[in-house]
Order: structure tokens, then C-alpha cells, then sequence
């Protein structure tokens, strides 16, 4: 299923943060408990640093997912060289902006190779620490369970 | 030299180490310089919850260090400790002796840039809108009351461009200052009655900047603290006086490393501080694009579908999309609730996410002639119909000026 998000609110998932943690939260009516719990899990990149300035953030893209066995997953995923100013669409980037990077997951608790892809789809956005960039639908997992 | 004299002497040495170590490890959001965060994590992190550990009403909800946290506060006790015990271990070196004025002025010397790079910073997003944003819908149709203080204040800082320009320029002028010799002393004057300005605000209005506030106006304290009794003399006692002022010329005799470290300097400021606008091409962010769908939508009715589960709380009368992926409702008695939001243009559907992390899908239908977004949702089970409201005609947001009252009409 192609998803086309529109890229504002797309990149808006890593760089949303403006301001300090709590006003951010507070600017979308969020109250003292959901922070608490936002800020705990680190729910929608709320865990930015940013001392009440505007956020720059690194932009990550993650590119596969792939179950070795049980217990570890490798992620391959692009991470900027520097930081960019919130709406920065990270398509117009060049490659040569981007760093890869693997990163090695054991026993973590959305990505195993019994989970079903189904699950780990929809909830791999709200579940993952590392906020990214691009939708879901374009990341490609191998050796999950279909 | 007495004893009293030395001790305080130590002490302003141990203070200016403790800045100068907050400089390299505080992990403030710079643009083009971000392993400080990785740095600071990677040497303190456990140090911090080791120490942590020891005390019952330390509570760590998140280890990360980040501004106003429970770990940035133990960062600053580590780094006074670290300063202290470098202190005591430098004072047995000859070497220190020798080169004690030398070491302490480059230090100064650094935090004067240093303070004048996070100045212009703060400056500049207050100049361009970006800091005080223009309040969400959600905010503006809040009653009062019910807002706290700090996003109140933000928001009431964020209505007015005039304000955020003469608040910008009143962090940027001095941290300009800061940039020659000549007028350092100035600029640090009156920069700490912009900081204290500043800790005040973030004390009184409970914004989570209070350390870091608190930590640059140390700063511009300690590098005034040479001239105090200069200014004293001047001021109070109103005799000539002549402010000893801090020089790079007096530590670093080549021009050519004098000029090659100014161009250094210069270029990450403006890397820092002026670059990212010019890039975005956005000099007031009030009127950055948001998305076609943002803003607030009046619920006209709601209709409840067939669906196996329960439906909840329909007293619903507002939702709100906001520019930073949320949507929010509002009901009846004005509570809102928030969500995390995903919007696929060409399925037209939104994505949302509680922060139990439960996901729910949403349907919706925008008709660009009347205005009119229809939302439908299995997993809540209903379909609301709602009409824009142009949240841009509030009276907070129009223009208001009257040089006299009797114009007001």
C-alpha cells in the first residue's frame, strides 16, 4: 500500500519539538500525567533536549528491518551527518548527507521474529525509541512472521 | 595576600572550572555540535544514577540528560565536585603557578564566547517568531483558567510580534557586545539584567529552563566579578574609574592564530544562530505553511455507527488538528484530550496513537468549497460532522493599538 503523507507533519514526528519538553506537551493540551508517561517512555520524541529554544533534530530513515533469530534484529537505517530546522524535507537531502548505520536489537519487545508483521506495523511508530522519518509502509522486514 | 583573600580567590577559580566544564558538558541543542549529548551521557550516565542510588528521594523517571531533569541537576553537583578536585590537584603544580593567569583568562575568554553564541541563540528565535510561537487553536479556544501558568505565559509572549522583536533584540545587542573587548564589559552588564530578567521569568512562570538560566547568568556574574569594584567606584562612589577588560590580545600574540580563531568563531555563529533561517527561508515562523487540514473544527453533529464496541464519551464539541502532529478533542465541560496524529492524504485517513500506545483509525472525508471535514471511525465507533472555524478572526490574534483611550470604540 503506497502511503503518501504529506512531508510536514511527516518530518514533524522528529522534529516537533519546540520549546522546553513540558510546553510542547502542553502547547497540544496534553496533561501531567500523559507527560509523565510521554517523558517516561519517551513517547513521541518528548524527550528532546532543548533548553526553550526551537529544536534541530538529525533526521533518521530507516530502511529494513531483519529478524536474524529470536532474539536479535538488525535495524539498517540512514542518520543525517548534522542536524536540520523542523519542515527540512529529508527527500531533497543527497545521499551524501546521510550516514548509514546498523543498529542490533536483543529481545526487544516489538521486534522478534515470531511477532506477527501485522502487529509489529501497527505498532512500530508508537513503540520504536528512535523517531524516523519516513512512513512505516516504505520499510522493508525480512524474516519476519507474515 | 591574607587568608580570607585566598580562599576567595580558590573559590572564584573552582567557579570559573565548574563554568568551564558546564560549557563543554552541558548538552545544550547546538546545531552543528551535537556529540556533546552523546559525550555527556557516555561519561556521566552511570556516575549519575550510582550517586542517584544513594539517595531515597532522588527519583529518576528518565535518565536522560536534558533540561531541568533530576540527572541535569546531579550533573551540575558532579561538575562542581570534578572543579573543585582539579582545583585542589593543580594548586601542588609549579606549573600552575606560573601559568595561572594565563589558563584563567583563556577560560574567560571562552565563556564569553560561549555566552554570546547561546545569547544570540535565544535572541534571534525571539526575532523570528520561532521561540514564542503563535498559540494552537486547541490553546486559543482553552478557557483561561484552565491553562497553566508556563504555556500561558508562552502563549501570551506569542501573540505579540512587536514584544518578541524588542525581546529578541535585548538578548542580541549585548551578546554583539560580548564580541570586542571594548564593550564586553557593557554587554555583560547588561546582560545579567536581561538573566535575571529571565530566572525570574522561568522561577515565577515554572518553565524547565531554571538551571541553564541560572547557570548563564553565573556566568556573566563571574566574568563581572573582576570589575565589581570598578563599577562600584563608578556608580556608587562616583570616581573616574577604568574597567579592566578581557582581550585575546593579551594571551595570544600572533594575528594570524588572533584572526583565524575570530573567523572560526564568527562562522559557527552564524552557523548557529542566523544560517537555519536563511536556509528555510522563514524570517517570522507566525507565518510558516502549516498543513491544509490544521486548525479548529466545530462539530456539527455526531452519528453513531454500528460497531461491536462501545461507544465513548460523545460530548464531544471541538477537535483541533495541530501543526506538530496532534489531535485533540474538546468536550462539553472544555476538557481535551490528545492524540498523537498520522495523516495519509491519499487514503484519507488519520492514524492516532494514546499514550498507552493503543492506535486507532480514523476516516475522513474534507470538502474544500463548504468546509465542512466528516471523521469516521470504526474503533470509536461514530462519524462526526464539522465545519471549520476560523480561528485566525479571535479577537486575541487582531492588531490592537490605541495611543488614547477615547479612540477605543
Amino acid at each position: 500500500m503506497k502511503i503518501n503523507l504529506l512531508l510536514l507533519f511527516l518530518f514533524a514526528t522528529v522534529l516537533c519539538q519546540a520549546q522546553t519538553k513540558i510546553i510542547a506537551h502542553k502547547s497540544h493540551s496534553g496533561t501531567k500525567s500523559t507527560f509523565s508517561k510521554a517523558y517516561k517512555n519517551n513517547l513521541f520524541n518528548s524527550n528532546h533536549s532543548n533548553f526553550g529554544l526551537p529544536d534541530d533534530s538529525k533526521i533518521v530513515v530507516i530502511d529494513s528491518i531483519i529478524a536474524i533469530d529470536e532474539a536479535t534484529t538488525l535495524i539498517k537505517m540512514r542518520e543525517t551527518k548534522k542536524e536540520y530546522q523542523y519542515g527540512t524535507d529529508y527527500k531533497k537531502l543527497k545521499a551524501s548527507d546521510f550516514e548509514k548505520k546498523t543498529k542490533q536489537f536483543i529481545k526487544h519487545d516489538l521486534l522478534f521474529k515470531n511477532n506477527s508483521l501485522e502487529v509489529i506495523i501497527r505498532r512500530f511508530r508508537s513503540q520504536f525509541q528512535i523517531p524516523f522519518s519516513n512512513p512505516v509502509e516504505e520499510i522493508i522486514f525480512i524474516g519476519f512472521n507474515e | 595576600m591574607s587568608s580570607l583573600q585566598k580562599t576567595y580567590e580558590s573559590f572564584y577559580h573552582v567557579m570559573l572550572l565548574f563554568a568551564f566544564l558546564g560549557v563543554i558538558f552541558i548538552p545544550f541543542s547546538f546545531r552543528t555540535w551535537s556529540f556533546q549529548a552523546h559525550l555527556t551521557q557516555f561519561l556521566f550516565e552511570d556516575l549519575i544514577l550510582f550517586i542517584a542510588h544513594f539517595f531515597e528521594n532522588i527519583h529518576i523517571a528518565n535518565p536522560t540528560i536534558t533540561s531541568d531533569s533530576t540527572t541535569f541537576y546531579l550533573l551540575f553537583l558532579v561538575l562542581f565536585l570534578i572543579a573543585l578536585l582539579v582545583r585542589i590537584i593543580v594548586s601542588f603544580f609549579t606549573f600552575w603557578e606560573k601559568h595561572q593567569e594565563q589558563i584563567l583568562h583563556i577560560i574567560q575568554l571562552i565563556l564569553v564566547y560561549y555566552l554570546a553564541v547561546i545569547m544570540l541563540r535565544y535572541g534571534f528565535s525571539k526575532i523570528f517568531k520561532e521561540q514564542f510561537y503563535l498559540p494552537e487553536p486547541n490553546l486559543l479556544y482553552t478557557p483561561l483558567g484552565m491553562l497553566d501558568k508556563d504555556i500561558l505565559f508562552w502563549s501570551t509572549m506569542g501573540v505579540s510580534r512587536s514584544y518578541n522583536l524588542f525581546m529578541g533584540l535585548v538578548e542580541v545587542i549585548p551578546a554583539l557586545l560580548l564580541l570586542y573587548h571594548k564593550t564586553r564589559n557593557l554587554g555583560l552588564f547588561l546582560l545579567s539584567g536581561v538573566l535575571i530578567n529571565v530566572v525570574w521569568i522561568n522561577f515565577s512562570f515554572d518553565i524547565s529552563v531554571k538551571l541553564f538560566s541560572l547557570f548563564l547568568l553565573l556566568i556573566t556574574i563571574l566574568l563581572l566579578v573582576p570589575s565589581f569594584k570598578n563599577i562600584f567606584q563608578f556608580f556608587v562612589l562616583n570616581k573616574p574609574t577604568r574597567l579592566p577588560y578581557l582581550s585575546v590580545k593579551q594571551i595570544f600574540h600572533s594575528k594570524v592564530f588572533r584572526y583565524s580563531a575570530k573567523a572560526v568563531v564568527i562562522i559557527f555563529i552564524f552557523v548557529e544562530t542566523l544560517l537555519p533561517y536563511i536556509q528555510s527561508g522563514h524570517f517570522n515562523d507566525d507565518k510558516a505553511p502549516r498543513h491544509t487540514l490544521h486548525g479548529t473544527y466545530e462539530i456539527i453533529s455526531i452519528e453513531s455507527i454500528n460497531t461491536q464496541k462501545t461507544i465513548e464519551n460523545l460530548n464531544l464539541k471541538r477537535f483541533f488538528i495541530h501543526r506538530h502532529n496532534y489531535f485533540i478533542f474538546q468536550y462539553e465541560d472544555d476538557n481535551l484530550e490528545d492524540f498523537h496524529l498520522t495523516i495519509d492524504t491519499s487514503n484519507q485517513q488519520f492514524t492516532l496513537i494514546d499514550y498507552d500506545g493503543n492506535t486507532f483509525a480514523l476516516d475522513y472525508e474534507y470538502d474544500e468549497a463548504s468546509n465542512n471535514l466528516e471523521v469516521r471511525s470504526k474503533d470509536f465507533g461514530w462519524v462526526l460532522y464539522s465545519k471549520v472555524i476560523q480561528w485566525k478572526d479571535l479577537p486575541l490574534l487582531q492588531p490592537l493599538f490605541h495611543w488614547t483611550v477615547d479612540e477605543i470604540k
